[in-house]
């Protein structure tokens, strides 16, 4: 009834959102920036965020490139705020960045391994789905 | 964590219940703030970034418990217990499975559903009062929506983007000029924002409340004044009656719409507003008489107990009592306080019994 019912919904589903995809970069960095070797325990973690960061990421090149096309239900694992920062923010340097997602959603289906330049790809999308979840957090709490 | 471990004693079953699981929820994150600063790449300016955007998300769920949880835990007054009782015997009536929110009256802003803690909270003088009732059914629906996403809110996205794409590509073919096909996209932009989860959280308090919601939602829209003023987060007053008609219709309650939206017109008589240019385009009624079809699905194939169907229970007495608050205001507002008072403690000594 009141608009805290909205921006609650939209905190959570940003919030939640941020945490999946910043914690399956983190993980990834390890591995592949920082090269810290694989163990039986990590193996399968590892293997847990790059399925999650794929499917993320299938989303939201989606998502992105939705001008002309139809909706689908896929794009909606993706909140409405982040889209709206994102294209915000990328502005002018969208379509290369979505470009670059999509060379590392295909890396991360090949079972390839990710190099620097997909990682910063990644952290413009941690970055704004972050700002966006802390935006919704400030405005529940009317700060 | 050691104020909440100090509450233990004296909370009542449903209190303790919500107390431990945010004491798990809080030994949780304690232990992934350990694992944080134990990890030895905390430092490395190339994971910095990340592990600060985790430990915000750490800070904002503790700060969310202070605010929510530990507040309510720790007055827990009478009217917090009975509200709680009454949205346990809600979920029981309707047929909601999921863990229920815990309620209090502790809002400074009409009635709040907040998710991510289990929690609603309900004005200071809820507890004492029958014909607001029916928007608690409406916050509870806000935890449908969000809980059961793919079956809820996908499928009313779809049919929106479907309507505006549609928009669109028609109003390209008769050659709209640029300004036209704007206002369809920021209209468009609203309905999947914000304004399609409203609509879906009357729909299903309607489902499950029936005309009552309808008359509750009258009530309020009295007290705010434009109907057809609307907002980034809310449509207007005037649309969702149109929303909430379509379901009663879909439940077959036809007549209860009819009565509703006689009384509406009364309201807009006297009320001096006017629709504002494009309203109707930017409230379609085959957009809303879509999402109510839709709605009323999902909630038949969620399991849901209709308002038809609750009536019908012996023990639905909480969907009784409301039915009935509505029914006795509208044959004699004079006496309904009388009624009222009497019918508020007959549900305490049901669901609060000494």
């Amino acid at each position: 009834m009141s608009d805290l019912s909205i921006i609650a919904h939209d905190y959570e589903l940003n919030a939640e959102f941020a945490r999946k995809f910043n914690d399956a970069v983190l993980n990834l960095k390890r591995l592949y920036l920082l090269r810290r070797a694989a163990t039986p325990d990590t193996q399968a973690e590892i293997g847990k965020s790059r399925n999650e960061l794929r499917h993320m990421l299938e989303s939201l090149v989606s998502a992105l490139q939705d001008e002309g096309k139809s909706w689908t239900a896929d794009q909606a694992q993706v909140p409405a705020d982040v889209l709206d920062r994102l294209h915000k923010r990328l502005k002018g340097e969208l379509p290369e960045t979505i470009l670059e997602l999509r060379r590392v959603t295909e890396s991360l289906a090949n079972g390839a391994a990710l190099d620097e330049a997909a990682f910063a790809a990644l952290d413009r999308v941690c970055e704004a789905a972050d700002a966006t979840a802390s935006a919704a957090f400030r405005r529940l709490r009317r700060i | 964590m050691n104020e909440l471990a100090a509450l233990e004693k004296g909370l009542p079953a449903d209190f303790n219940a919500h107390r431990a699981s945010v004491i798990q929820r809080l030994t949780r994150a304690l232990s992934l703030v350990d694992d944080l600063l134990a990890d030895p790449d905390l430092a490395d300016p190339l994971l910095e970034p990340n592990f600060f955007m985790d430990f915000k998300r750490l800070s904002e769920l503790i700060l969310n418990v202070e605010d929510s949880s530990l507040l309510i835990l720790k007055r827990c007054s009478q009217e917090d217990r009975f509200l709680s009782a009454l949205l346990q015997q809600i979920c029981r009536e309707v047929g909601y499975k999921d863990p229920v929110p815990l309620c209090g009256a502790l809002s400074f802003q009409y009635f709040q559903a907040l998710m991510g803690m289990d929690i609603i909270m309900t004005p200071q003088t809820q507890a004492s009062e029958l014909l607001a009732l029916p928007d608690l059914y409406h916050e509870l629906a806000h935890f449908v929506l969000f809980r059961c996403r793919a079956d809820f809110e996908v499928p009313l996205l779809g049919l929106i983007h479907k309507f505006f794409a549609d928009a669109i590509r028609r109003g390209k073919q008769q050659g709209l000029p640029k300004a036209s096909l704007d206002i369809i996209r920021d209209n468009h932009g609203l309905w999947t924002g914000s304004w399609h989860i409203e609509f879906a959280c009357d729909m299903v308090a309607t489902y499950w409340c029936g005309p009552a919601y309808g008359l509750a939602n009258l009530r309020l829209s009295a007290t705010r004044g434009d109907p057809y003023q609307d907002s980034a987060t809310h449509p207007a007053d005037d649309a969702r009656r149109v929303g909430i008609e379509c379901v009663l219709k879909l439940t077959g309650d036809a007549k209860a719409a009819g009565e509703i939206d006689r009384l509406w017109q009364d309201l807009k008589r006297l009320s001096p507003s006017v629709q504002p240019p494009g309203y109707a385009k930017r409230y379609s009624t085959r957009l809303l008489e879509q999402l109510a079809q839709c709605v009323h699905d999902a909630c038949t194939r969620s399991g849901f107990r209709g308002f038809a169907a609750q009536q019908q229970q012996k023990d639905a007495f909480v969907s009784r009592a409301v039915s009935d608050a509505w029914k006795a205001f509208q044959h004699d507002a004079g006496a309904f306080p009388t009624f009222e008072s009497a019918a508020i403690e007959r549900l305490k000594s049901q669901l609060l019994p000494t």
